[in-house]
């Protein structure tokens, strides 16, 4: 009786071979589909895990170097990790953080959907905009490299030569800010009696530190700031974190103590949140036209102005970009306004207007310290056209991009700023240098 | 052959391809995902949005769109440190090339010092300790003298860390430590050559005025059991009215360290419990027959820099009764980390496993998203800042206001 000669075992045989073989080749197709041709032992453990990697310069993509990663996060990490748009979001932050630019800011849900109502008027919290400035002193003794551990602010505060702080750049006219009398400039120092992360109080501690090596004060004295700076750090808030406080909630109360420049107390208030509206581009008492870049601004813009108007750019926040194209169609005629050139030397933008109005104008411009962003760049390209300012402007005019991520979170980022000549030709960003 | 046959062969081949195809899923307890099946019938995965194009795309659009120059590289090792810290635990962490360099040296003890223990100053660090048989020891490096500079620059303001790793280095290379000292007028500089330290983990005393012995456990490793065991006999010797364990500062190490020294306490019971992934538990015990007598009070001095097994030892004392833990909240660090080499010469560290002390609790850190403590850690039984207007030292009872209400308790519960 040899089994191996009857049909139903040659036929069992080849079932089972065949059978074998589609296991083997389904999960060699998986391996190619997963880390290209890498063999099987290796693949297992993911194509990015060093004991994968056979030929060094075989680097993954951005894109798989982020699925990989993913991938050995949920496969290996204490808890489950269910959310994978949370990682990528998470990712996003990063870069954009490390970008350290006030002009660049990641924001999440619900952070970004008041980034986009402020857009339209619609604000809540105090009824301010407060904006990252790079202002105040400097660390000179920065340390210069992170070593990965835990980003804690103290560290950060350390390692960098400045912490941007909180300007306020934009009052609400009738908003709890307004009628308390916050003004435009002050800068915040603390939300609820959390201190907001400054490197000037370090900068002071530093001196101090100096000054009792130099005998000028005792260890008591040195002790008494250690103790300060660590109570202030024990519950510090970053910058964008105590933004938070500021300007989202409907309902509720914020302590805000504030520096105003050229008063030496601080100025301690408590405020009610609320939901404020904010006008649009509108005619103000003195006959000036209040400009808020925004998508109705070029339409109520146009009964608004003679050839004589004074335009005033105060107080009318950050404004957005795509609003500047048919504003200026709308207040200049035919002709080159300016340009946005990338710190790279790119000229990212024109602004052109190819068909506005007729005849000349000769308008004046209102702007202070409160003129930012795309209302910065309008008055750039005014002042271009022969318009005079009255006041000054400090805040660079700086063009910013918004993302928005599918999760509903988004960011900014800084494409550039305006310039009166284009840059002479485009840089290829291979040829950048760190 | 009938069609029936086929029909199985075909059904079982269909079957066994998929499930070799989802074979590494089933190895990880997961479901395949739908990005390789997708791949696999051709289905254009990038339309979809999924989280790498996400991250992909927010990657193109920082490299071709903003303003200043960007490293690619620094951008994506940036990306990779955002997504791992959005799982909000502080011990997740991509390690850059250079960061997970040092990481390997730290942990494989192929790193060089000078033989001190250093603790925060105004000027720069002060060697709390210096281990007699060290090189700076050699040179003439002396316990509470100030290292204000090191390789000619000034240290002060500088994290002691910081302080640290600037003298750490290649084994027989010279570092010079600039040193005050108190008397001495001038600062004199001194040339050391790094060595390898064997660090004593646990240093003794017997306060004669208070009659309570003091133990100062700096980390755990190997000997540390051994060590805590000698000094311990010699504390004895005096016939003690209580003894302070010091874990202040004690970053942790070895738990079975830890585990060896708890038995002297307690036999038999849990010491911590470990769980991991898909329901992955492991226990640790003490010994069920190491115990010794205890004929006065213990406590245990900790503080926000006593970690993981410190935070243990001094956890299991409290929970079975055996001491009165005094100090600050501790650090919070209730995890176990693997480390994973990446292609390019970075790795992952990723929390595998947490711990939970024998009462169930589970103290490890809250932070918020900017790192900044919020909660966790062992509470003490008593509350005491350290006073740093006393210049304090710890382990002299003259000036360390936390070892004085340790001492405090003590004398209290001998009565």
């Amino acid at each position: 009786m040899n089994s191996m000669n009857s049909p139903r075992a040659t036929t069992g045989l080849i079932g089972l071979v065949v059978v074998l073989f589609s296991a083997v080749g389904g999960a060699a197709l998986r391996d190619r589909i997963d880390g290209g041709a890498i063999e099987a032992s290796a693949a297992e453990r993911g194509p990015l895990l060093a004991s994968a990697s056979k030929s060094a310069g075989a680097e993954p993509s951005v894109g798989d170097y982020f699925y990989q990663l993913s991938r050995l996060l949920k496969r290996e990490y204490v808890e489950p990790i269910t959310d994978d748009q949370k990682l990528a979001t998470g990712g996003v932050r990063g870069m954009i953080a490390s970008l350290a630019d006030p002009y660049s800011q990641y924001y999440d849900k619900a952070q970004f959907a008041n980034f986009l109502d402020n857009r339209t008027g619609k604000f809540q919290g105090i009824g301010v905009e407060v904006n990252l400035v790079m202002t105040g002193p400097v660390n000179a003794n920065p340390v210069e490299e992170s070593d990965g551990e835990d980003m804690d602010p103290e560290a950060e505060l350390v390692r960098r030569r400045q912490v941007p702080r909180l300007m306020i750049t934009r009052v609400i006219p009738n908003s709890a800010a307004a009628k308390a009398g916050v003004k435009l400039g002050d800068l915040v120092y603390s939300v609820d009696g959390q201190w907001v992360v400054n490197t000037g109080d370090l900068v002071k501690f530093q001196q101090a530190q100096r000054d009792f090596r130099a005998k000028k004060i005792t260890i008591q004295q040195l002790n008494e700031m250690r103790n300060d700076m660590r109570d202030k750090m024990e519950k510090a808030l970053m910058p964008l974190r105590a933004k938070e406080r500021i300007v989202t909630g409907k309902t509720g109360t914020v302590k805000l103590t504030l520096n105003r420049p050229n008063v030496a107390k601080p100025i301690a208030l408590n405020l009610a949140k609320g939901t404020w509206q904010a006008e649009g581009t509108r005619k103000l008492a003195d006959g000036s036209v209040a400009v808020v870049l925004d998508g109705t601004a070029a339409a109520s813009l146009k009964p608004l102005v003679s050839a004589r108007t004074t335009l005033d750019l105060r107080n009318v926040g950050d404004g957005n970009p795509s609003a500047i194209p048919a504003v200026l169609a709308t207040l200049l005629p035919k002709g080159t306004y300016g340009h946005i050139v990338s710190q790279r030397g790119n000229t990212e933008m024109t602004l052109e207007v190819k068909a506005g109005r007729p005849a000349k104008a000769n308008y004046i411009v209102r702007v202070d310290s409160s003129t930012r962003g795309a209302t910065a760049i309008l008055a750039k390209c005014l002042q271009a056209a022969g318009a005079k300012l009255e006041g000054t402007l400090s805040a660079p005019a700086i063009m910013q991009e918004v993302v928005e991520l599918p999760d509903q979170t988004g960011f900014t980022l800084n494409v550039g700023e305006w310039k009166p000549k284009a840059a002479n030709g485009k840089v290829a960003m291979a040829e950048v240098k760190s | 052959m009938s069609a029936k046959v086929f029909l199985t062969i075909g059904v079982s081949a269909l079957i066994a391809g998929a499930m070799g195809f989802g074979w590494r899923d089933l190895q990880n307890r997961q479901a395949p995902d739908s990005r390789a099946v997708g791949k696999l019938f051709g289905v254009r995965t990038t339309t979809g949005m999924t989280p790498e194009k996400v991250f992909q795309n927010s990657y193109n659009q920082i490299r071709e769109r903003y303003s200043g120059a960007v490293k690619p590289e620094d951008l994506r090792f940036a990306g990779m440190q955002g997504m791992m810290s959005s799982l909000g635990d502080p011990h997740t962490l991509f390690l850059p090339p250079r960061a997970a360099q040092a990481f390997s040296e730290e942990t494989s003890g192929n790193f060089y010092g000078v033989g001190a223990r250093l603790s925060e100053d105004p000027l720069g660090a002060r060697a709390v300790s210096v281990f007699e048989d060290g090189p700076a020891y050699a040179s003439g490096i002396r316990a509470n003298d100030v290292i204000i500079e090191v390789d000619g620059k000034k240290v002060g303001g500088l994290p002691t860390d910081a302080i640290v790793t600037r003298i750490k280095g290649k084994e027989g290379t010279p570092v010079r430590l600039t040193i005050m000292r108190t008397g001495v007028p001038q600062p004199k500089t001194y040339t050391i050559r790094r060595a390898r330290i064997v660090t004593p983990s646990v240093e003794g005393k017997f306060f004669e005025d208070s009659k309570v012995g003091y133990l100062m456990v700096t980390h755990f490793s190997e000997p540390t059991a051994m060590q805590f065991d000698r000094e311990l006999a010699k504390i004895d010797r005096r016939t003690p009215k209580g003894l302070v364990i010091d874990l202040r500062s004690n970053p942790g190490g070895l738990l079975d360290a830890a585990a060896d020294m708890l038995s002297r306490f307690v036999a038999n019971k849990v010491v911590v419990t470990m769980k991991g992934r898909g329901g992955f538990e492991e226990v640790v015990r003490t010994s069920p027959n190491a115990t010794r007598d205890w004929p006065y009070p213990v406590v245990v001095l900790i503080d926000e820099n006593s970690a993981s097994a410190s935070e243990i030892f001094a956890g299991v004392l409290r929970d079975y009764n055996k001491a009165t833990l005094v100090g600050t909240h501790s650090y919070g660090k209730s995890s176990v980390q693997n480390v994973f080499p990446l292609v390019d010469r970075s790795s992952a560290k990723v929390t595998i496993a947490k711990y939970f002390l024998p009462n169930g609790e589970d103290i490890g850190r809250k932070v918020d998203a900017d790192g900044a403590y919020l909660d966790g850690g062992l509470k003490p039984n008593v509350k005491v800042e350290l006073d740093l207007n006393k210049e304090p030292e710890f382990g002299n009872p003259k000036s360390d206001n936390q070892l004085q209400k340790a001492i405090e308790v003590l004398l209290s519960k001998a009565d």
